[in-house]
């Protein structure tokens, strides 16, 4: 057993104590945060000024006159002004909820803001040809000014046919590369307003009264807790458990790598036979496995560290049950010793790196999976997919992570079974890794296909 | 004295390959044995079996007293014919820790593997990582790590591979001086003057099969000379006077002397006053057959039948075995 430790010391030690190792841990997470932080500042969306004409074939006759006021600049700048507020409003309680500084969340408002566009409305006679219109439209871009759009309505969009059942619509023509927001939240936006308006007026009611009585805004709900109660944030659900399986996956990606290099090292090295001269592989393999177990307990403890720090920030922290936090100790051992054997054999069998990359693939497979399904489980936990796949041996511990913070209300024996499960798997993956490394540790030449790898755990 | 280490009717095949063939060994404790042999002759294979890192189809390998080295790791050196390093490691941190692998008490250890650096003049390397020493450097490391945690037994498998005169000379005296303590040591080399100069036994394979087994005391003895050497005063003399004497077969220049073979009834005392006689020389003496023309026998330059091996290995070593 002494000789286990001694091994398991020198992997951990010498995994760790390296600049590579130490810097990524402390870097990483420095980027994230960065990145949270930053990010907003990040986000130029300015597009630029659009200066132009739009042009309207009113075949109604009763829009035109509205539509070239809402286009004006005088209108615009009022509309703009209040968007302008709102989009502030919002970046500032994000910001307060971040803890981003306020200069910083001011400057990510600016920059979320567009300049305010300078349009001038040209009517064209009701009875004016479209196509003819339309040919303006065909030389040059937006960007060159000049006609920008077409608008046209037909002749009953705002009177409407059959006793006022049936209403006509519009058409737009723009010219290529007009920035999206200036046709959707300005020609378009305000023709659809006027059409409405006006039918409205004609149908004889007051249409800023009809605006009022279909206002009604969109409240934020209110999240009940034990204590008090928080502002409800959308996606939440999705946070924990995308988190958890993340954890999962780094930590055990971290460990057994590292497991498989250091192994292929002492055989490229040839290190191994003066090793096993003075321990068993037995007692060699099952070393480095405690030792890079240590490596990953620490990065998962680093990470799951910032993210506490990271919860509680932002005032999530009830999000986190601690019992789920077991829960994902309990996963990743299972989940770290089956990976980790795996990548043992593997490191065992062949000499250099490269030649490990074909072996690796199905156990990438098993790390793989449960990411291609997380939003199908994390969307619906305790159904048919979640709950059958908890129960595949390589996957479950993924998966469970995934659905644990996701539901409520697993039911126990599910948990217990999945325990089980994947303590059997880790029974069976360590029992083949031990007969592979056995075996692999001193061959050399042609690396083994899996093949050769399942003819070795066959043997005596 | 007993053995230290005992091989009785030991097989090993891969596949096809017979790599070690109804093998019998017995290493004296205390002795300096060399175990020679050709490139693929088996060796390798049986100091893997008697590390217990591979094991026999057939037989029985004892290894001090014990059914296997797996249950006396710690008190076996062994130093591999492919030996490496953890380079990324230093050379202090490296060394203690296969002494600690070893059963090595961590208490005075840094002093322990400082004493044994100075003592191969590698004071200085210490603190450096193992991927920045030479070769022959590495090897002096590699051997400190075999014997540091000062073991009954020494196994080296071509220890002095790649080694320069002066390293070569430093790794000999090593040697003695552990053999000097009481040790018994087994290496393995194709350099046979480090046999003849080390050993007091030689152990040789080929093809799997054991073709020698003799102390080197009897090797000297058996071998009784039959060649005088003599080294002319006039260096431009050649066979001339010599092939004239009584009972010669032959003269041969080798190098800066002469080696006059007589026939195999003749008195060799003899032989050599009338060497003598002959002409004025600095140096007559009796040739020792050497280790290297025994092998060279034994293993020959060309296909030599199982039958042939059979029979010069019975030859050379009288019934199996010597006093």
């Amino acid at each position: 057993m002494i000789r286990v430790y001694q091994v398991a010391r020198r992997e951990f030690l010498s995994t760790v104590m390296t600049k590579g190792f130490l810097i990524g841990v402390a870097i990483v997470p420095l980027i994230m945060l960065a990145g949270i932080v930053v990010a907003p500042l990040l986000i130029n969306d300015k597009p630029p000024k659009v200066s132009g004409t739009v042009a309207i074939i009113d075949r109604t006759g009763a829009v035109a006159e509205g539509f070239a006021k809402r286009l004006s600049s005088d209108t615009l700048a009022a509309q703009f002004g209040e968007q302008q507020k709102a989009t502030a409003e919002s970046v500032k309680k994000t910001a307060d909820a971040m803890g981003t500084p306020p200069a910083v969340a001011a400057a990510a408002a600016a920059a979320m803001s567009a300049e305010l566009p300078d349009l001038k409305v040209e009517v064209l006679p009701a009875e004016a040809d479209i196509e003819q219109a339309k040919e303006s439209l065909r030389t040059g871009t937006a960007l060159d000014g000049g006609r920008l759009a077409l608008v046209v309505t037909d002749q009953d969009a705002v009177k409407g046919s059959e006793e006022g059942k049936k209403f006509g619509s519009y058409q737009i023509f723009v010219k290529p590369k007009l920035d999206q927001r200036i046709e959707r939240d300005v020609i378009r936006s305000a023709l659809m307003t006027e059409i409405t308006d006006q039918r409205i007026k004609a149908a004889g009611e007051d249409p800023a009264r009809i605006r009022a009585l279909l206002a009604v805004p969109a409240v934020s709900s209110q999240t009940v807790l034990a204590e008090g109660s928080r502002r409800t944030v959308g996606g939440a659900q999705f946070l924990l458990p995308f988190a958890f399986i993340m954890l999962l996956w780094i930590a055990t990606m971290t460990g057994g790598q590292y497991l498989l290099t250091t192994t292929i090292e002492e055989k490229s090295n040839r290190i191994m036979e003066v090793l096993l001269s003075a321990v068993s592989p037995m007692q060699l393999m099952v070393g480095k496995i405690l030792g890079q177990m240590g490596v990953a307990m620490l990065v998962l403890l680093v990470y799951l560290g910032l993210g506490t720090g990271a919860l509680v920030s932002f005032k999530l922290i009830d999000l986190l049950e601690w019992q789920n936090v077991g829960l994902l100790v309990v996963y990743f051992l299972i989940a770290f010793f089956l990976i980790a054997s795996l990548m043992a054999a593997v490191g065992s069998a062949v000499s250099e790196v490269h030649e490990a990359q074909s072996l690796i693939g199905p156990i990438m497979m098993i790390l793989i999976i449960p990411m291609i399904f997380s939003p199908a489980i994390i969307n619906n936990p305790n159904g048919g997919l979640a709950t059958a796949l908890s129960f595949i041996p390589p996957l479950s511990p993924f998966v469970m992570v995934l659905r644990i913070p996701a539901a409520q209300d697993i039911p126990l024996w599910q948990i217990a079974a999945s325990i089980a499960i994947g303590l059997a798997s880790v029974v069976v993956a360590a029992w083949a890794a031990a007969k592979i490394f056995r075996i692999g540790v001193l061959m050399y030449g042609k690396p083994p296909n899996l093949g050769t790898l399942i003819k070795w755990v066959r043997m005596a | 004295m007993s053995a230290a280490i005992k091989i009785r009717g030991v097989t090993k095949t891969f596949g096809e390959k017979i790599a070690v063939d109804r093998l019998d060994l017995e290493v004296p404790q205390g002795s300096v044995c060399a175990f020679l042999g050709p490139n693929g002759a088996g060796k390798t294979t049986t100091i893997r079996m008697i590390m217990s890192i591979i094991f026999p189809d057939r037989g029985e390998i004892s290894v001090l007293g014990k059914a296997s080295a797996l249950e006396s790791k710690d008190r076996i050196g062994y130093l591999p014919e492919e030996r490496g390093v953890y380079r990324k490691m230093k050379v202090g941190d490296f060394l203690a820790y296969m002494a600690r692998l070893k059963g090595v008490d961590g208490a005075g250890l840094p002093q322990k593997v400082k004493a044994w650096l100075d003592r191969v003049e590698l004071g200085e390397v210490f603190k450096k990582k193992c991927q920045e020493l030479s070769k022959g450097m590495q090897q002096k490391v590699q051997f400190i790590s075999s014997i540091i945690h000062e073991p009954d037994l020494i196994i080296l498998d071509e220890p002095f591979s790649g080694l320069d005169p002066v390293n070569a000379k430093m790794l000999r005296e090593l040697i003695a001086e552990q053999s000097r303590q009481g040790r018994t040591l087994i290496f393995s080399t194709h350099v046979m003057q480090h046999a003849e100069q080390l050993c007091d036994h030689v152990f040789m394979i080929n093809r799997g099969r054991k073709v020698l087994d003799l102390s080197m005391s009897s090797i000297r003895a058996r071998h009784e000379p039959d060649t005088v050497i003599v080294e002319p005063l006039d260096d431009k003399m050649e066979a001339g006077p010599y092939r004239a004497l009584a009972g010669v077969r032959g003269v041969e220049r080798v190098g800066s002397h002469l080696e006059v073979r007589f026939a195999e009834q003749t008195d060799i005392h003899d032989a050599m006053r009338r060497v003598f006689d002959a002409a004025r020389s600095r140096r007559v003496e009796l040739k020792r057959v050497s280790l290297e023309d025994i092998f060279i026998g034994l293993v020959g330059e060309g296909q030599v039948s199982r039958a042939e091996f059979a029979d010069a290995a019975m030859a050379v070593s009288g019934a199996g075995g010597d006093q």
